[in-house]
């Protein structure tokens, strides 16, 4: 029996059906085609998976897809809008803070999460907030300038507005 | 005249570290060595990957190398 | 290169070409496709570490509404056919399908036995319950000293240890032997003055990509069949693929995904060959993927090894002898990269007499696969260890007992070869002043210095660069990018053209739209294949020339051609490249240049890597608390990167230094397969990684590249290591340094 789920996407509305079994990340990626968002794991420990459910953030991969009933979900594939892309984005280009990138989608909407909560984070605040996004590539330096830069310039923003 | 340098196995197949050779090219060696150095067997050198003047040629069918030339075999390197 | 050339684009940082869509999420990696009426592959893995398969029945998985097709061993027809019978296939090949799908004989836990495709991912696992194994269990084989062991049980019963002075008379777990020396050994250590000799081991361990292997694959019967993976070498998929299945190169087309990481671990194949016998037995496309259990129980991890060395030098630090004896474990199939540890061991050192042993042992682990320099890590760490404790012992520090033995142009090398122009006294001298060196210690803290040495690779790369009628182009290129390399690529081809880098598109293109490319390992892309990229864009100019020629009705050598403008010698004529491009209809078509080229004299990568760690006293747990990767790149294309290619493989290194081990239960099960347990560092692990670019240009490379990948991970065990035991003043022997190995050498001290 499959169990049909209406819940919002990026701020749109979506519907589906899922085996209650199935994960969030699961029905993401193979009943909506939506990919950006990746599997390192399967088991939490990663944060490739990373999506923002109800505004907090949580590895797909650990939420069931029929947990997504009535909910709002946030994953990369919403973050850039449709003419220009995040700072965060544009900073971890800049910042070269990505080798193969598969880590990538994880490690900006963390970070969208950890600027939401912390605009102005300290380095360490930084390097605890995104302890659980594994990235083999980079050893992580080039993420954490490119996560304080983004702060700098989110900070700036704000404070001309 | 060529001078080959022979380490590891190689040598202690061939009993020397090193020999003279006329050949001017990697086709023309394998041949002689196959007089030379008749306990060198030519599809074990063939294996390997063969050096000229420190430089490394992965695939040395066409090589080519001077007189005064100092010529190794090397295991091939395996590539991360 | 003579003198320093002045670079437009070359050294700046630009945005990479990929960036946008690895940002945004519309990059698809391995397990990003989806194929119209797509089914699921599955993989039975074995429950026993070592074990005879007595019987193999797939009756009821067949019988099944559910199961599309079942694939076994016996599903390999290059491999089951008269050569094989009669001993003539390369024993290479029968392994390669051996730790596919196994045999007769399961040699690891998690080895692949069986496979099942079915409509549902869930419905395809749920099936191999339908699959009955019986098995014989036999003792697994663990360690170097187990294989070892007179009594051994043999993995392989027929294998002989190859490279012995005198044939072998009976089998062994021993597949290999290889000695390398230099000048006489015994006379050597006779002049010693001080003699340093010790044994250290260092664990099984993954690389880690964060992308488990996946594979899409169609096979179809009136044309070429689809691979769609993540792979470091698409031409070395097609041709695996290819030799298992009895297909010919022109049957298969192999288009390399983004890939998620791979570091070596994904240059050979698992998925591919069984995903196409399930697509060809069931009609449809088949997707299959890895867990991240699967991918550490059964991909290629590095070998463990043992290795003892042993040093004589003069009280003035001058070495007068090395001496090493190397066992790597090659898992359950021979193999290991005993050859390249044996030859990197002493690189770094200009000394008289060495003498290298190395054995390549079978265990009951999975086969390993490259990572990163593969075999260097593991015996360049006890060397380093060695030098280190050397210098401790005659009071000398050790930058300066290295500049004193350093490697150089000239130097003669243990595996043949002198050196040629070499960057490691630069890397010396860079570390001996950098800010890090001359800063001071705190309490508990120790600080430890490694150099390392990889030779690179060159070889085969094809590229074709095409332009279009207003300036733009395509770089068609056929090596995965896994770290950035379009980047250079880009910024190679806009170098020579005089244009900007971002007119160009860099695509990494499929084995049916460019010519063979060799994998993309062994640091050879931005050297090989950039090679290839100056060589296609320099045949572009000489196009541009001859087509502007055409149009001033002048003949190409009296054009000049320069950032991206063809002048007239003969007169005030200028055409820019956009503007020849959009006359290139008129003046004879299509501009495109090609290079298929099999590229020589790649230059070797040093570096020197200085660590300081804090050890709690308390509970072993160690921080590094400063880390510094100095390397000599040649020319840096693109610094961003190459300072990324030094961060990344400074932090595998810290890994494997501190955390990362295979932990095996006495049945041989991996107790530790997943990232909770298997612990890689983290973004909270890790201080900044501080870098510094040394460029000793490499003549061979038009624009001095050295490759810069695979260098990084070989300084720092050692660097880690030191560290740890100048923090606890304890000799450090066995890796990882983790917590409880740290506080039992605490404890055994007090």
């Amino acid at each position: 029996m499959k169990a049909h789920v209406s819940t919002t996407i990026n701020q749109e509305p979506v519907e589906f059906l899922c085996d209650p079994a199935e994960t969030l990340l699961k029905v993401l990626r193979d009943n909506l085609g939506m990919t950006g968002t990746k599997e390192g794991c399967g088991s939490g420990d990663c944060g490739a998976c990373s999506v923002m459910l109800d505004g907090e953030l949580v590895c797909a991969c650990l939420v069931l897809g029929v947990e997504a009933e009535g909910a709002r979900i946030e994953t990369v594939e919403g973050v850039a809008s449709a003419d220009h892309l995040h700072v965060i984005q544009e900073k971890f280009l800049e910042h070269a803070a990505l080798q193969c990138g598969i880590c990538t989608p994880g490690l900006i909407v963390a970070t969208k999460a950890l600027l939401a909560e912390n605009p102005n984070p300290t380095e360490a605040d930084a390097r605890y907030y995104l302890a659980g996004n594994l990235c083999r590539c980079t050893g992580y330096d080039k993420i954490i300038k490119a996560v304080m830069d983004a702060a700098e310039t989110m900070r700036q923003g704000e404070a001309h507005e | 005249m060529a001078t080959l340098r022979l380490s590891g196995n190689l040598e202690t197949l061939a009993g020397r570290n090193c020999i003279e050779v006329t050949a001017l090219s990697y086709r023309d060696l394998l041949q002689e060595l196959t007089v030379l150095l008749p306990c060198l067997p030519s599809e074990a050198l063939t294996e390997l990957a063969f050096v000229i003047d420190g430089e490394i040629v992965d695939q040395p069918f066409l090589a080519t190398f001077e007189p005064h030339s100092e010529l190794h075999f090397i295991q091939k390197i395996a590539a991360g | 290169m003579s003198e320093a050339r002045a670079f437009k684009h070359i050294g700046q940082r630009t945005i990479r070409p990929d960036g946008f869509d690895k940002v945004t999420g519309k990059a698809n990696y391995g397990a990003d496709m989806s194929m119209p009426g797509m089914i699921w592959g599955a993989i039975l893995r074995s429950p026993h570490a070592h074990a005879n398969i007595l019987s193999l029945d797939t009756t009821r998985a067949e019988a099944s509404s559910d199961v599309l097709a079942v694939a076994t061993f016996q599903d390999f027809p290059s491999v089951n056919d008269a050569a094989a019978a009669a001993g003539t296939l390369k024993s290479s090949l029968m392994e390669t399908a051996e730790n596919i799908l196994a045999k007769n004989k399961v040699l690891y836990h998690g080895q692949a036995v069986a496979a099942v495709a079915a409509r549902t991912e869930a419905a395809a696992t749920a099936a191999l319950a339908l699959i009955d194994v019986e098995y014989e269990p036999l003792t697994p084989v663990l360690t170097i000293d187990a294989a070892i062991a007179d009594d051994a049980p043999l993995l392989h019963p027929t294998m002989m240890t190859q490279g012995l002075l005198e044939p072998a008379t009976e089998p062994s777990n021993i597949a290999a032997r290889m000695e390398l020396k230099k000048g006489d050994i015994e006379a050597g250590f006779a002049e010693a003055e001080v003699i340093v000799e010790r044994s250290y081991n260092t664990p099984t361990v993954h690389q880690g990509y964060i992308e488990p292997h996946a594979t899409v694959v169609r096979f179809d019967d009136n044309g070429p069949s689809t691979i769609w993976c993540p792979t470091q070498g698409h031409f070395d998929v097609r041709a695996r693929v290819a030799q298992l299945l009895n297909l010919e190169l022109g049957q298969l087309k192999v288009v390399a995904s983004e890939i998620g990481g791979g570091f070596g671990g994904k240059t050979t194949v698992y998925l591919e060959p069984v995903a196409l016998i399930l697509s060809k037995k069931s009609g449809r496309p088949v997707k299959m993927t890895m867990t991240r259990e699967d991918v550490f129980r059964a991909s290629g991890p590095a070998s463990a090894s043992q290795s003892t060395i042993k040093i004589g030098a003069k009280m003035d630090g001058t070495i007068t002898a090395m001496q090493a004896t190397l066992h790597y474990e090659a898992g359950a199939f021979s193999g290991s990269p005993m050859g390249p540890g044996c030859m990197t061991v002493f690189t770094p050192y200009d000394v008289e007499n060495l003498y290298v042993e190395g054995f390549d042992v079978v265990v009951n682990k999975p086969k390993v696969a490259a990572y990163r320099a593969p075999g260097a890590p593991q015996s360049e760490f006890a060397a380093e260890m060695a030098v280190n404790e050397l210098a401790a012992k005659i009071g000398m520090d050790p930058i300066d007992l290295r500049l004193k033995n350093a490697a150089k142009e000239g130097t003669q090398t243990i595996y043949g070869p002198k050196l040629k122009v070499v960057g490691l006294e630069a890397c010396l001298e860079a570390a001996k002043n950098s800010d890090h060196y001359r800063s001071s210690l705190g309490e508990h803290v120790g600080r430890g210095l490694a150099a390392g040495f990889w030779f690179n690779i060159g070889g085969q790369s094809s590229v074709i660069i095409n332009l279009n009628p207003d300036g733009t182009g395509t770089i068609l290129e056929g090596s995965p990018d896994i770290g950035g390399s379009r980047a250079s690529m880009q910024m190679m081809a806009a170098e020579v053209l005089g244009i900007a880098p971002g007119k160009l598109n860099p695509i990494v293109a499929d084995t049916e739209h460019v010519a063979y490319n060799q994998t993309t390992g062994g640091s050879r892309t931005t050297f090989a294949t950039g090679m290839a990229v100056i060589e296609a864009a320099e045949s572009v100019v000489d196009q541009l020339k001859s087509r502007a020629a055409a149009m001033w009705n002048v003949t190409a050598e009296q054009v000049e051609y320069s950032d991206g403008v063809a002048a007239n010698l003969a007169g005030e004529d200028r055409l820019s490249l956009a503007e020849i491009c959009a006359n290139a209809e008129k003046t004879g078509g299509q501009i495109s240049g090609t290079a298929n080229i099999n590229a020589r004299g790649a230059g070797p990568s040093f570096a020197v890597h200085i660590c300081d760690v804090k050890v709690d006293p308390d509970t072993g747990k160690t921080d590094v608390v400063r880390y510094t990767a100095i390397q000599d790149a040649g020319k840096a294309i693109h610094p961003s990167y190459v300072e990324g290619q030094f961060q990344g493989g400074a932090v595998q290194g810290i890994g494997w230094a501190l955390n990362e081990e295979y932990v095996y239960s006495a049945e041989g099960v991996m107790e530790n397969a997943g990232f909770l347990d298997y612990r890689i560092p983290l973004a909270s692990d890790l201080p900044p990684i501080e870098t510094i670019i040394v460029e000793v240009p490499n003549s061979f490379h038009p624009f001095g590249v050295r490759g810069v990948g695979e260098t990084g991970i070989v300084p720092p065990l050692a660097a880690v290591g030191t560290a740890v035991a100048e923090a606890i003043g304890m000799p450090v022997t066995s890796l990882p340094c983790s917590p409880p190995k740290v506080l039992e050498l605490l404890l055994s001290k007090s």
